[in-house]
């Protein structure tokens, strides 16, 4: 096969990983332990991230460059961030948190999150992190499944999306407010106040839990992947190998810390491997994002194929004048990136983006085109060394069949790899339904070339990805069928040029309602206001009634294929095909 | 065009794109994104739609010049009477 192929420069002191085939043939993750030398015992991301720093005489060097929306900017070294984190994590203790309870922040990129979730694991406590986009209706589902007991937030955000919950989240015994006051809160110094002794170290282990992320599945409430502190090694390896990143590095990470990039990568792998952390408080901006990159000098950069359509929507002209020499690697994630933004960003930022393809329940990137090889457009490139990426087909008795190079199948990795999930909270079986003879069974499709290259071609389930979030249709249609006029409700992702999909209801009427223009925007303000912008359906049509399986499953395929114009496959299992509703 | 005219077509489109934002409440020097819980695609939609109904071009790198409702104002009627 013939692909375009991006050539470009290699950097003074070459690659980290400079030799791919050797390094997938010798690799092996004790080896790999060197990126972490000088931990104390056990391990813990937390002082892996800062401690481990400061004993090695490099507490002066930025940990953190916080940039306000106000053009204020603020700055925490390795030794401030290792010293507040303590302190975080000495008032938890006084507070009463023991290890393995669950502490949550729902707040924008402002310091005291980074300084929470360090602070949380050293602590021994697992950190859940809450997007603050979220409407109240998934913050409540989160909190409450996640029965955390303190969470960090703000005045405005308690006020708009906790406090009309918070008597039924008896779990939640301390609320503390980084900005503002509200009743029955505390604010960030008088919690910090309140510890009189200084933090007790916590031995954790590879295997003791140290993160939550919250993820959606098709069907059912969003499932809570949890990470052990042992996942640190697949961070600090992937950040080396696949980012490049290197101490001294100015590192941009885009993605919100409410999302498993913005932990995984816009704080655990650059802290651990020594980055100065460039972190912004505002929302996507093209000039403002060019300023970044150029004043702050960046040399690596990671963001999502959204940003990246945005920016060249843009165009060039904010781009004139500018450059950026210290720009060593961009790489991106989220969904697939198309080849005309890998082709834009060489021309009009010097480099190329490298496609990075990963999972939430993997926690760090498995598969990735690298700094050393030339690009291949529109692929999500190779395994990452050290792990064992397979296309495989399930069969009904519940084994593998393993697929040839050009066979589509389903991603299967081999179990095992240190930031693999561990389990969906309080969801065995759940868990157990993801993995088959040793292998985890991703539920993304793809081929491999001959090369050992993979193509992304789509999911095996309903789950959206809009602006890089993976979104479960479920939630979204539970909150429509909440509106007394809604009889049914399906949800599917439609695609945009910006965002990859965005989030389409289709919705038909119990009998006595009318399908009107205000009741369509009635139904959108509800589920905005509940779920939130990034999670409601920015488009709702009404139907007659919904497409079925015999079952009685909504065939949300189905909507989808008569929205794009699509053939519609084999239809022999649907109970009701309204020729009505197909025009 | 008329800031009457860009006034209302800004309060249409909030309310075809956020229809929970209380748009009666508006203030025109504050921005849309810290009144309302709108993100960067209903932001987008926003912009896109004021060029579609009021058939002007917004240059992309000015969306920051039209984060507020007297923003929109001033920097549509200033393309208007340029056009």
């Amino acid at each position: 096969m013939d692909y375009p192929i991006i050539d470009k420069p290699v950097p003074a002191g070459g690659w980290n990983l400079a030799d791919y085939a050797a390094a997938r043939r010798d690799f092996d993750w004790q080896q790999a332990c060197r990126l972490l030398d000088g931990r104390p015992g056990g391990i813990n991301i937390g002082c892996v991230a800062t401690d481990r720093h400061v004993r090695a005489g490099r507490g002066a060097v930025a940990a953190l460059r916080w940039l306000g929306k106000d053009g204020t900017v603020r700055e925490l070294s390795y030794g401030e961030l290792a010293a507040a984190s303590d302190r975080f994590a000495a008032a938890l203790q006084a507070a009463g948190i023991a290890p393995g309870e669950r502490v949550a922040v729902l707040a924008g990129r402002i310091p005291e999150l980074y300084v929470a979730a360090l602070g949380t694991l050293k602590a021994g406590a697992v950190f859940c992190p809450l997007f603050s986009a979220f409407g109240p209706e998934p913050v409540y589902t989160r909190l409450s499944r996640s029965e955390a007991r303190v969470l960090v937030t703000t005045a405005t955000l308690y006020a708009r999306k906790v406090q009309a919950n918070r008597a039924r989240l008896p779990a939640l015994t301390q609320v503390v407010l980084a900005a503002g006051e509200a009743p029955d809160t505390l604010g960030w110094q008088a919690f910090l106040d309140a510890a009189r002794e200084p933090l007790r170290p916590v031995s954790t282990g590879a295997e003791d839990a140290a993160l939550l992320h919250y993820t959606s599945g098709t069907t059912g409430a969003p499932k809570g992947a949890l990470h052990v502190h042992g996942a640190v090694l697949a961070h600090a390896w992937s950040g080396h190998a696949v980012l490049d990143l290197r101490p001294g590095d100015v590192y941009w990470c885009t993605a919100d810390p409410g999302w498993v990039t913005g932990m995984s990568y816009g704080l655990v792998a650059p802290l651990v491997l020594g980055a100065t952390l460039v972190v912004d408080e505002a929302e996507f901006d093209a000039g403002r994002w060019y300023d970044i990159l150029e004043r702050e000098r960046v040399n690596v950069w990671y963001t999502a194929p959204t940003a990246i359509r945005m920016l060249m929507k843009y165009g060039a002209e904010p781009l004139a004048g500018r450059g950026f020499p210290a720009l060593r690697l961009l790489a991106s994630v989220g969904e697939p990136l198309n080849p005309e933004a890998v082709v834009w960003a060489e021309r009009h930022l010097g480099r190329p983006f490298h496609d990075t393809w990963w999972q939430t329940e993997t926690g760090a990137i498995m598969v990735a085109n690298y700094g050393a090889q030339a690009v291949r457009l529109g692929s999500m490139g190779r395994p990452l060394p050290g792990v064992e990426v397979a296309i495989v087909r399930r069969r009904r008795d519940g084994g593998l069949d393993f697929l040839a190079d050009g066979e589509e199948g389903e991603i299967a990795i081999r179990a095992g790899w240190p930031s693999m999930f561990r389990g969906y909270l309080d969801e065995a079986e759940r868990y157990a339904a993801c993995f088959a003879e040793g292998w985890y069974l991703a539920g993304d499709l793809a081929v491999r070339d001959a090369d050992g290259y993979f193509w992304f071609v789509g999911r095996n389930d309903d789950v959206i990805k809009t602006a890089g979030h993976l979104i479960g249709p479920f939630e979204v249609e539970n909150v429509l069928m909440e509106h007394a006029a809604v009889a049914e409700a399906g949800v599917i992702g439609k695609p945009d040029p910006y965002a990859g999909e965005v989030i389409k209801a289709f919705v038909a009427l119990k009998p006595g309602h009318v399908a009107d223009d205000a009741l369509r925007k009635a139904l959108i303000g509800l589920a905005r206001a509940r779920l939130g912008p990034a999670v409601a359906p920015r488009e709702l049509d009404f139907l007659p009634e919904l497409p079925r399986t015999r079952s009685g499953k909504i065939l949300r395929r189905l909507l989808k294929a008569r929205e794009l114009g699509l053939p519609e496959g084999d239809l022999s299992t649907l109970e009701t095909d309204s020729d009505s509703a197909r025009s | 065009m008329t800031t009457e005219m860009i006034h209302d077509t800004v309060i249409r489109l909030l309310s075809e794109i956020a229809p929970d934002a209380q748009t009666s409440r508006l203030d025109p020097n504050v921005s849309f994104h810290d009144q309302f819980e709108i993100d960067s695609i209903d932001f987008l939609r926003l912009m896109m739609g004021l060029e579609k109904e009021l058939k002007v071009t917004i240059f992309d790198f000015d969306y920051p010049r039209l984060s507020t409702l007297k923003g929109c104002e001033e920097y549509l009627m200033a393309r208007a009477s340029a056009a």
